[in-house]
């Protein structure tokens, strides 16, 4: 998102309490931002939408009544039906499900991976350094959407592998931030004590060093998040995402675009979705980086 | 968006090169530099290279049609290489590359770098339009927001910004479609020209704005903006949030300088200061972004073309991709690629040098 | 910096006050908006496919010709006249006198011997009509020959009814090519093949201007033409692949005939001012079943599959114009066609429950199911939902899948066939005739090979209908056949009969879409 996202600020030694304290303070700033505010609300409401989604959609998002076709939005059908007679707004809840499944996956590989590539090329430096930064510039070299579809087609259709394709374009960045936070923990004065005790370079690695890079790897992963479901959304327009019957708003959207013209709801309510989600999560990682950027205006 | 993502690759310089071999260690830098450009481009076709062995295509047929005899298939095969080491492929692969031949195209049936040829023009021209459309809303964005920090005017621009950058540019174009095609017809859809336009006029440059302009046809020029202005301005939109706000980050980074302090004391008016003195201070670094922006909207051209019907890179991959055109696939990713890595490098250089005569 | 600011200032200007500007496509200009995707070739002998069709029966006249409202009449072309030998074995077409090529070369019988010879000898997806005849790159240029400037004989290998011969000759495959100028741009003996691909020597109405694969084709008028210059001067088709673009387009104009429209899209349409011309085709909708897979080879599951999809439901919506329920392999109106065309396929979700029950599969049954491409995607959403209930299990994998059909990478596929021969005889070698099963017979281009099933009394069935002219017992053979079809709980699962849906502005007269996708422009007109 940012040409340079701005390495957490934090006492040398990694004291849990500094951390806390720290994180207090984050959070008292974070509140004062009302934009920031108003996106954290929504990504809170997606999540509870996903987790309920059985509960909250009055309708089987895949049960399909031909009769009940392209109806417009009325008491019994919130955002109407789709071309299959199935309901729009259970459908669109039950895409809050994919979409946090997604993301969560998303993070989940992103997350581990930049972290040890990151932390490996930057602590270890020299060839390694050399050959995992050029593997990681490699990556960064596409736009994140065509990568992605080269490699969602390349590993065949299906929900977790659209997620897998993502999150193979999601991590450089991740990488990148991870070895510039070694780097300037490498020479600290509590690793260069642990080494003196013997410790192995993997033991330091992992164990001081890694865990003190997480904070700002999950601000940077929640920054991409916005990235990241507009990618999926664009993998399922173009059908390379979830399969069918799985509701997927970008898919959704994709499918109802043949009935647009007549039934504008079944695609505006998918649409909606998306853009107020990403939305979201822009708004919060704006409000997360004000809040940490030491040269911030706040 | 992931242009955005990408810090600037400089190579971390290492300091202290020594007195007696400072051109030496001149020389090896360009040596390294160009190494590692050398490096990135062979790691970019091993992955295009990986990429076209996993897809579900067969290479054999995507030669002969799926009509082929056993004797025709086996001697494609072994034409191909096929029944060799995969890294002897890949060594196939790259000297093929290296000669121009991205092979044959299963759907078109022609070269795939004469399809090339004829696509990119047309998302180049997209793209223009579109980094014009978001320099022009994005600067003046930022400079607003940054002279109005905090107030609620910073806000709303963020929020344009912002909106711009989350819709989904594919839905935000089929949208616009409905209003400004098929309500209010004030726009001409689908493709680069009306129908009754094609064939008139022999492409010089591909660029249909200036190839119409060169030739003083003006009712095929109208006709051109009316067919690119939609998808022009809604990439350029989505682009708006990115300049936006690197604008405001850097004019702001500007206001709180001294000589700005010293230009109130003298009574300019904050427009003043930012038309005469900010907006000289930041060009080169506006400029770097502008270029950025260009890669990123690679992206973004991928859906709009698929909306638009606009017969560009984008739509050419996305085709590719649904109709398993291994070669395709393969041309059009490694095309992107090596323009994503021309443009960072460009801008790195442009903004090296720039910064330095403007210190 | 400040040029950019004001070139674009001025662009902005411009694009606020452009308005769409002259719409409707000028009276003598025809605009198609279709699909140009998968058109790698416009080389008569290399094509099949209903798109290309269209533009190569334009740019090539054939020797006959059969008339879009009358199928069953075989009408002169570039051959004036022909006769057949009393032994059957023989035609002797009688050329047309003075009618020219392109480029002015008088159409000669040694131009027809040579673009027929040269079909045969490609032996690529053009030849799958003629090939069936007997001929083979090694015999073709003893049975097929000109025997002076005006007189072609086309001699049969083997035993077959002449009338499918004469048929097959009408199709757009075998258009009549300009030799002398093909050769001219022949390399290393390919008969001309690479440069016909996206170049055209044309004997027919039209001659090729441009040709931008996935983008757009334009045609011109050719005054020379023997029946005389058409009276459209251009005609262009244009890629358009959205479907709801397409609708608008046409409502305003810029295009005249819509194809591929989308069957939302058809439905707001039919309550336009438009014609909608419903031309029903030489082809089936069905479920493919590959046989090679243990569970799809027992016959109780198949017939299971023939009670899971709601086709009634499906004749109302995605098929409205699409199709007509059908469930025999000889298509409507022609000889052997049953009087009762829907035999008992009935959506039964119970029943399909039961007999897999029978079969072994109490707990129903997991397979994968493929669209053969994205137009088929609706149908299998359909089939999903409907056979769920039934007790099966379809993964869904959307996508383009023709070619794995072709080699039998599949387990269960939606799609549809077309044929260009106007005879029972067209469809039942697709879906009845299978000489050799194996794997390594590759042959993909019949369809119940695809699905690999074996019926040698069919096939042989169908060799014998080739040669059988008596009428009568063509019906009782073609009747036959269809009953035993069904009988044998076949692989493929036969719901509706193709049609082809034609958007046609209502200014527009003389455009007919053709059964066998020999769509002419030549008597085309605009008022």
């Amino acid at each position: 998102m940012s040409a340079s996202a701005p390495v957490l600020q934090r006492p040398p030694s990694g004291a849990r309490a500094a951390l806390l304290r720290q994180l207090a303070d984050g959070w008292h700033a974070y509140r004062q931002h009302v934009m920031g505010m108003v996106g954290l609300a929504l990504v809170v409401l997606l999540l509870v939408v996903a987790l309920f989604a059985p509960w909250i959609a009055p309708f089987d998002p895949n049960v399909q009544d031909l009769q009940q076709r392209l109806l417009p939005p009325s008491a019994l059908y919130w955002f109407g039906t789709d071309h299959l007679g199935r309901d729009v707004f259970s459908r669109v809840v039950f895409g809050a499900r994919t979409t946090v499944e997604i993301v969560l996956l998303v993070t989940i590989i992103v997350a581990p991976v930049g972290l040890v590539i990151g932390t490996t090329a930057g602590y270890a430096g020299g060839l390694v350094d050399e050959v995992l930064m050029r593997i990681t510039d490699i990556f960064l070299a596409f736009p994140g959407l065509v990568l992605a579809l080269g490699f969602a087609a390349a590993l065949g259709p299906g929900l977790t592998n659209a997620t897998i394709a993502i999150a193979l374009t999601a991590w450089p960045p991740i990488a990148r931030l991870a070895r510039a936070e070694t780097l300037s923990l490498r020479k600290a004065d509590f690793i260069a004590a642990v080494r003196l005790q013997g410790a192995t370079p993997s033991r330091i690695v992992l164990r001081h060093i890694l865990p003190l890079c997480i904070p700002s790897v999950i601000v940077r992963v929640t920054l991409n998040m916005a990235g990241v479901i507009l990618t999926a959304a664009g993998l399922g327009f173009l059908g390379l995402g979830a399969q069918p019957p799985l509701s997927e708003w970008g898919a959704m959207v994709s499918s109802g675009r043949q009935f647009m013209i007549d039934s504008p709801w079944v695609v505006a309510a998918p649409g909606l979705a998306i853009a107020a989600i990403t939305l979201a999560f822009n708004l919060a990682g704006d409000a997360l980086r004000d809040v940490l950027d030491p040269r911030g205006d706040r | 968006m992931s242009a955005a993502s990408r810090p600037s690759q400089a190579p971390a310089d290492e300091a202290g090169a020594e007195d007696h071999s400072e051109r030496l260690a001149v020389l090896g830098r360009v040596a390294g530099r160009i190494l590692s450009i050398v490096l990135t481009l062979l790691g970019l076709l091993l992955l295009t290279f990986t990429m076209g062995r996993l897809l579900p295509a067969d290479p054999v047929l995507a030669i002969t049609g799926a009509e082929v005899n056993k004797a025709t298939y086996d001697r494609v095969y072994q034409e191909l290489g096929l029944d060799r080491p995969v890294w002897e492929q890949f060594l196939t692969y790259l000297g093929k590359v290296l000669r121009g031949d991205l092979g044959v195209s299963a759907t078109t049936g022609h070269s795939v770098l004469t399809d090339l040829a004829h696509v990119f023009p047309a998302t180049l021209e997209l793209a223009m339009v579109a980094v014009v459309t978001g320099v022009l809303i994005g600067v003046p964005l930022g400079i607003v927001a940054a002279v109005n920090r905090g107030k609620p005017i910073d806000h709303v621009a963020r929020i344009i910004g912002l909106a711009g950058h989350s819709v989904p540019i594919f839905w935000l174009g089929l949208m616009a479609l409905l209003l400004f095609y098929a309500k209010l017809h004030w726009v001409d859809a689908s493709g680069r020209l009306s129908v009754f336009y094609e064939g008139m006029m022999e492409p010089v440059t591909g660029l249909l704005l200036l190839d119409t302009a060169m030739a003083r046809d003006w009712d095929m020029f109208r006709d051109v903006v009316s067919h690119i202005a939609l998808p022009g301005l809604l990439l350029g939109y989505y682009s708006v949030a990115y300049i936006s706000r690197m604008t405001r980050s850097f004019v702001l980074e500007q206001l709180n300088q001294e000589y700005v302090v010293a230009a109130r004391a003298k009574g300019l008016s904050t427009f003043q200061i930012v038309w005469r003195h900010v907006f000289k201070n930041i060009r080169v670094q506006l400029l770097t972004i502008v270029a950025l922006t260009l890669g990123g909207l690679l992206d973004g051209a991928v859906l709009i073309e698929t909306v638009f019907g606009w017969p560009g890179l984008g739509q050419y991959l996305t085709r590719g991709l649904t109709m398993n055109d291994m070669n395709v696939v393969m041309g059009a990713v490694l095309l992107t690629g090596t323009l994503f890595v021309t443009i960072n490098l460009i801008t790195d250089r442009l903004y090296k040098v720039l910064d330095a005569r403007t210190r | 910096m400040r040029h950019i600011w004001a070139a674009g200032l001025a662009l902005a200007l411009l694009a606020s006050t452009a308005t769409a500007p002259q719409a409707a496509s000028p009276p003598n200009m025809l605009v198609i908006g279709t699909d140009l995707s998968a058109v790698p070739s416009l080389d008569p002998a290399a094509i099949n496919a209903r798109t290309v069709s269209e533009v190569v029966s334009n740019l090539y006249d054939n020797l006959v010709q059969i008339a879009p409202n009358d199928m069953q009449t075989i009408r002169p072309m570039l051959a004036e006249s022909w006769t057949v030998s009393p032994d059957k074995r023989t035609i002797t077409f009688t050329m047309r006198k003075g009618a020219v090529f392109a480029s002015g070369n008088p159409i000669t019988a040694e131009d027809a011997a040579w673009s027929i010879r040269r079909v045969i000898k490609m032996a690529q997806v053009g030849s799958t009509d003629v090939a069936l005849w007997g001929y083979t790159p090694e015999n073709v240029d003893k049975f097929i020959r000109a025997t002076d400037e005006r007189t072609l004989v086309v001699e049969l290998p083997e035993p077959v009814a002449t009338d499918l011969v004469i048929y097959s000759l009408a199709g757009s495959s075998l258009g009549i090519i300009d030799s002398k100028v093909a050769l001219k741009n022949e390399k290393n003996g390919d008969l001309a093949r690479d440069w016909l691909k996206g170049n055209a020597a044309p004997s027919g109405p039209f001659s090729l201007i441009q040709w931008r694969p996935n983008d757009i084709l334009i045609t011109e008028s050719r005054a020379n033409y023997w029946a005389g210059a058409p009276a459209m001067k251009r005609v262009i088709m244009r890629h358009v692949p959205e479907s709801g673009s397409l609708r608008l387009q046409l409502m305003a104009g810029d295009i005249d005939v819509a194809q591929y429209v989308g069957a939302g899209d058809l439905e707001a349409l039919a309550k336009e001012k438009v014609v909608i011309d419903q031309v029903p085709g030489f082809g089936f909708y069905y479920i493919a079943l590959n046989t090679k897979d243990p569970d799809l080879a027992k016959p109780l599951v198949r017939r299971a599959f023939q009670h899971v999809l709601d086709w009634k439901a499906l004749a109302q919506t995605s098929m409205r114009f699409a199709g007509y329920p059908w469930q025999s392999i000889i298509p409507k109106g022609m000889v052997g066609a049953p009087a009762n065309p829907l035999p008992g396929y009935e959506y039964d979700p119970a029943l399909a429950k039961k007999l897999l029950a029978e079969a072994g599969y109490p707990n129903g049954l997991k397979k994968k199911l493929f669209p053969s491409g994205p137009a088929l995607l609706q149908n299998t959403e359909a089939l999903q939902a409907s056979a769920k209930l039934a007790g099966i299990e379809l993964e869904l994998v959307p996508g383009e899948h023709t070619p794995d059909f072709r080699a039998r990478n599949f387990e269960v596929l939606m799609g549809n066939s077309g044929a260009r021969l106007p005879d029972p005889f067209g469809t039942a070698v697709q879906y009845a005739y299978n000489p050799d099963n194996r794997d390594a017979a590759k042959l993909g281009a019949y369809y119940l090979w695809r699905v690999a099933q074996e019926a040698p009394e069919l096939t042989k069935m169908v060799d014998q209908s080739k040669a059988e002219t008596d009428p009568a017992k063509r019906k009782a053979l073609f009747e036959d056949m269809d009953k035993r079809y069904r009988e044998m709980d076949p692989g493929l699962i036969v719901l509706f009969q193709r049609t082809d849906p034609y958007v046609i502005r209502a200014n527009v007269k003389g455009y007919f879409g053709h059964q066998t996708w020999s769509t002419r422009w030549a008597s085309v007109t605009k008022e």
